[in-house]
C-alpha cells in the first residue's frame, strides 16, 4: 500500500509540508505529555477527529486496525500480569489495567498522528523540508530520488543482456554469480553517471558560488490562509496538555 | 567573446595529450563547428571552455582559454544525463541557483518550454522520458538562462528530423541576436544551414579552420578524420553499398524468425499490435520509426526477453513460447543499444569468451574462439585491455564481437551505430553485410533512415507499435 494517498482530497494535504510537519510535532508533544487516562481518552478522540475531518478516512481507520489489536493486547497484558496492581478482581488487576490503557492510547494517538502526516505528504515533500533545514541535504536526496528509478532500469536492461548471452538462474552457485556478472556493469556505470551529475551541477551553479536552492519559498512557509486554523489549534492542544502536565 | 591560445590538455593518467596546440576565438554573434572523428578531442576541449576542465575533472593544462563576460550554456554529450525528478523540477533548478526568484522563473521556464516543444512533459518523471525528449529538455536546461556563450555537444544526436530543423532555425535567430554559439559535431551537413565557422580536429590537433565555403575545399581530408560532409547516403554508398542490384528477395526460403499476429502490453498499455514480420536467412531487415513507437520492444520479443501476450513467435522454426531468455537466445545473438549493459569483465578477451563458458564451452576452446573473433574484427591488439579503459565506439566493437562468437544464426541490433563517426559506422554495416551473405539473418533498429536505406534489403517502418507494410526495396 503506498504512503502517500492522492486520492483523498481534504485541507489539510493542501497545507504545505512545512504547517504540516509543525502541527505533527505539537500534537505528538501535547501526547506525550499527557499521563491521565481521562486526558489521554479525550485527546486520542480529538485527533481520531482531525485526522478523519482532515481526509484521511476509512484508509485511515484500516489501516490502525493491527495496532488497535495490539493496544488491546497490551492492556491485556497489563491487567492480568502487572505486579503493581493493588486491586484485584479475581484475574484482574485495576492499575495494571489503567497503566495498560495509558500506553495502549498513547500508542494509538501516535500511529494515527504518524499515518495521517504520511498519507497526506508526499516523500518529496519530506526531502524539500529536509532542504529547508539543510540545503545540501535536500538537494542529495532529491538527486537519489531521481536516480533510483535509473538504476533499476539498468539493473534491469543489464540483466537482459546477460541473459541473452547465456546467463541463467538455476542453482545457488550460479545465482551468485550472475547477480556480480549484473552489479558489476550497473556499479560501473552509475560512477560513470556520478561524474556526469557533477558536471552538471558545476554547469549549472550549484556549489560555492550558487545558491543552493530545490524549492520554492511558498512550498516551504508555515503560516498560510489554509494552514492557520490548525496551527493555532495543535498549539493550544500542546500548550493544554504540558499546563494539564505540571499541574 | 571566447579566446583560446595555445591550449594543451593532458590527463593524469594517460601519456598522450587529448588537445594540443589548439589556438581559436570566436566573437559574439558567430557560430563555431567544431567538427572531428570519434576520440577527436571535441567533448575535451567543451570541457575546457565550459571549466569542467579542471575544476571538476582533474587534467594538467597549459595555454589558456578565456571566456569574456556573458553567462554560459551547455550542452553534454551524454543527454540522458539528468540531476532532479521531473522536468519542471530539472529547468527551474538552473534558475533557482542564479538567484531568480517568484514569476519570473515561470515565465523564463515557460518560454523556453515552448521554443523546444516540451511544455506537454512538464510534470513528467525525467525517467520515463524518450531518448530524444531527454535531449530536448537537456537543452532547455542550457537555454534557459539565456546564456551570451552556448557550448553544444552533438546537440542533434538524438532529435528527430523535423525538430533538428525547427531548432537549427532558433540557433540562426539566437546568432543573429549576439549569442556567441560554439557546436560539436561529426557531420557538418546537418549543420549547412547555419553561417558557421569550422574548426577541424584530428588526434586533438586542430588541423584545419574556416568559413562554411572553404570546407568543400578540404573535403577528402575531413572525410578521412570521419566527417560527414555531403550528407551520409553518398558516403555510405561510396563505401560499398551501391548495390540495388543485389538486393534479391527471400521469400522463397523459411524464415529465420517469424511473427504472426503479436501483441504486447505494458502497463495496461498496448506498446505493439498486430504485428506481423518474417526475416529470412541472409537477409537484413531494418526497422525504422520515431521514438516510442515500439522499435525496440519488437526486438525484445523477438529474443525472448518481453512474452508476447498473444500470437506466435518462431525463431527457426521453433516457438519460443515459454523458454527462458537463456534459451531462447541460443542461435540469437542480440546487441543491445548501450555497450556498456554487458562489459564486465577485466580483460576484452575474457569479456568475448564468457558468452560461450556460460552456453557450456570449454575454456581453452572459448579463449581461442574469442581470440580468432577479436582478429577477425581486427582489434586482436586490444585483447588483454580492460573494456571500460576503451573509448564507447571500441566498446561497441567489443559487445559486438561478445555477440559474434557464438555464431548465431539470427542477429538482432538495437541502434548500432548511434555515437559511431560516419566511418566506423561504415565499418561496422560492412560486417554486417558480410555476414548475411554468410546467411545470418539480421533485424536492425535504426532512426538513420540512410543507414537503413542503404544497407537493408527491407526496410520496416512502425508507428503506434503497428508495423507498416513497406515491401522489398527492389519495388
Amino acid at each position: 500500500m503506498p504512503l502517500y494517498v492522492a486520492k483523498e482530497k481534504g485541507f489539510w494535504y493542501q497545507t504545505p509540508v512545512k504547517a504540516k510537519f509543525f502541527v505533527f510535532s505539537m500534537l505528538l508533544l501535547g501526547l506525550l505529555f499527557s499521563a491521565q487516562f481521562n486526558v489521554l481518552m479525550a485527546n486520542v478522540a480529538f485527533i481520531l477527529l482531525f485526522s478523519v475531518s482532515a481526509g484521511g478516512g476509512i484508509i485511515l481507520i484500516k489501516r490502525c486496525k493491527p495496532f488497535v489489536f495490539f493496544a488491546l493486547f497490551i492492556i491485556a497484558f497489563h491487567t492480568v500480569l502487572n505486579p503493581a496492581s493493588v486491586t484485584w478482581w479475581g484475574w484482574l488487576g485495576w492499575e495494571g489495567f489503567i497503566y495498560g490503557s495509558v500506553v495502549g492510547l498513547r500508542l494509538l494517538g501516535i500511529v494515527l498522528l504518524t499515518q495521517i502526516f504520511l498519507m497526506s505528504t508526499t516523500f518529496k515533500e519530506v526531502i524539500l523540508l529536509f532542504s529547508s533545514w539543510n540545503k545540501d541535504l535536500g538537494v542529495i536526496m532529491l538527486m537519489v530520488l531521481g536516480i533510483l528509478p535509473v538504476l533499476y532500469q539498468e539493473l534491469n536492461n543489464t540483466s537482459q543482456a546477460q541473459q541473452s548471452r547465456g546467463l541463467h538462474w538455476k542453482g545457488l552457485r550460479s545465482k551468485i554469480k550472475a547477480y556480480l556478472v549484473m552489479l558489476i556493469p550497473v556499479i560501473i556505470k552509475s560512477l560513470y553517471r556520478a561524474q556526469g551529475m557533477a558536471y552538471l551541477l558545476y554547469l549549472r551553479n550549484y556549489g560555492e558560488d550558487g545558491i543552493r536552492q530545490v524549492a520554492t519559498e511558498e512550498l516551504l512557509s508555515t503560516w498560510t490562509k489554509g494552514s492557520r486554523l490548525p496551527v493555532v489549534f495543535s498549539i493550544l492542544f500542546c500548550i493544554g496538555n504540558i499546563t494539564g502536565f505540571i499541574l | 567573446m571566447l579566446y583560446i591560445h595555445n591550449l594543451t590538455v593532458c590527463f593524469q593518467d594517460a601519456s598522450k595529450e587529448v588537445l594540443k596546440d589548439i589556438s581559436l576565438s570566436l566573437k559574439a554573434g558567430e557560430v563555431g563547428l567544431v567538427l572531428g572523428g570519434n576520440d577527436s578531442g571535441k567533448s575535451t576541449l567543451l570541457h575546457c571552455i565550459s571549466g569542467i576542465i579542471p575544476r571538476i575533472k582533474k587534467a594538467s593544462l597549459s595555454g589558456s582559454c578565456t571566456v569574456v563576460g556573458g553567462q554560459l550554456g551547455v550542452l553534454l554529450q551524454d543527454s540522458d544525463l539528468f540531476l532532479l525528478t521531473t522536468v519542471q523540477e530539472e529547468l527551474d533548478f538552473c534558475l533557482l541557483n542564479a538567484g531568480v526568484t517568484g514569476n519570473v522563473i515561470v515565465k523564463m521556464r515557460q518560454q523556453v518550454e515552448k521554443q523546444l516543444k516540451i511544455d506537454k512533459l512538464e510534470q513528467r518523471q525525467m525517467h520515463t522520458l524518450s531518448g530524444g525528449e531527454r535531449q530536448r529538455v537537456a537543452l532547455g536546461a542550457a537555454l534557459i538562462s539565456r546564456p551570451q556563450l552556448l557550448l553544444l555537444d552533438e546537440p542533434l544526436a538524438q532529435l528527430d528530423i523535423d525538430f533538428a530543423e525547427t531548432f537549427l532555425n532558433y540557433l540562426c535567430y539566437l546568432a543573429q541576436a549576439g549569442v556567441c554559439i560554439l557546436v560539436s559535431s561529426t557531420s557538418s551537413y546537418s549543420f549547412r544551414k547555419l553561417p558557421f565557422r569550422f574548426f577541424l580536429l584530428e588526434e586533438g590537433r586542430l588541423i584545419e579552420q574556416g568559413d562554411r565555403k572553404s570546407l568543400n575545399a578540404i573535403k577528402e581530408k575531413a572525410e578521412k578524420t570521419g566527417i560527414d560532409i555531403d550528407g551520409k547516403d553518398l558516403l555510405f554508398q561510396k563505401a560499398g553499398f551501391c548495390c540495388l542490384s543485389q538486393k534479391k528477395s527471400f521469400h522463397n526460403s523459411v524464415p529465420v524468425l517469424s511473427m504472426h499476429n503479436v501483441s504486447y502490453a505494458y502497463q495496461d498499455c498496448f506498446q505493439l499490435k498486430d504485428v506481423e514480420l518474417e526475416v529470412f536467412a541472409g537477409e537484413i531487415v531494418a526497422i525504422t520509426g520515431p521514438n516510442g513507437s515500439g522499435k525496440t520492444t519488437l526486438l525484445k520479443l523477438a529474443a525472448g526477453i518481453f512474452q508476447a501476450e498473444c500470437g506466435e513467435i518462431q525463431v527457426l522454426g521453433k516457438s519460443i513460447r515459454g523458454l527462458s531468455i537463456a534459451e531462447a537466445t541460443e542461435k540469437v545473438g542480440f546487441l543491445f543499444q548501450n555497450p556498456d549493459h554487458q562489459l564486465f569483465q577485466s580483460t576484452v578477451n575474457k569479456e568475448v569468451a564468457w558468452g560461450l563458458l556460460t552456453r557450456g564451452c570449454e575454456p581453452d576452446i572459448a579463449t581461442k574462439k574469442a581470440w580468432h573473433m577479436l582478429k577477425k574484427l581486427g582489434i586482436e591488439h586490444l585483447a588483454h585491455e580492460h573494456p571500460y579503459s576503451l573509448s564507447k565506439a571500441t566498446r561497441q566493437w567489443v559487445a559486438l564481437a561478445s555477440v559474434l562468437v557464438q555464431d548465431p544464426l539470427l542477429l538482432l541490433l538495437d541502434e548500432p551505430t548511434i555515437g559511431l563517426d560516419t566511418l566506423a559506422a561504415t565499418r561496422f554495416m560492412e560486417w554486417i553485410m558480410e555476414l548475411a551473405e554468410k546467411l545470418v539473418a539480421v533485424a536492425l533498429v535504426t532512426h538513420q533512415k540512410e543507414l537503413a536505406y542503404n544497407f537493408a534489403h527491407r526496410v520496416v517502418s512502425m508507428n503506434e507499435g503497428r508495423v507498416i507494410p513497406a515491401g522489398n526495396l527492389m519495388s
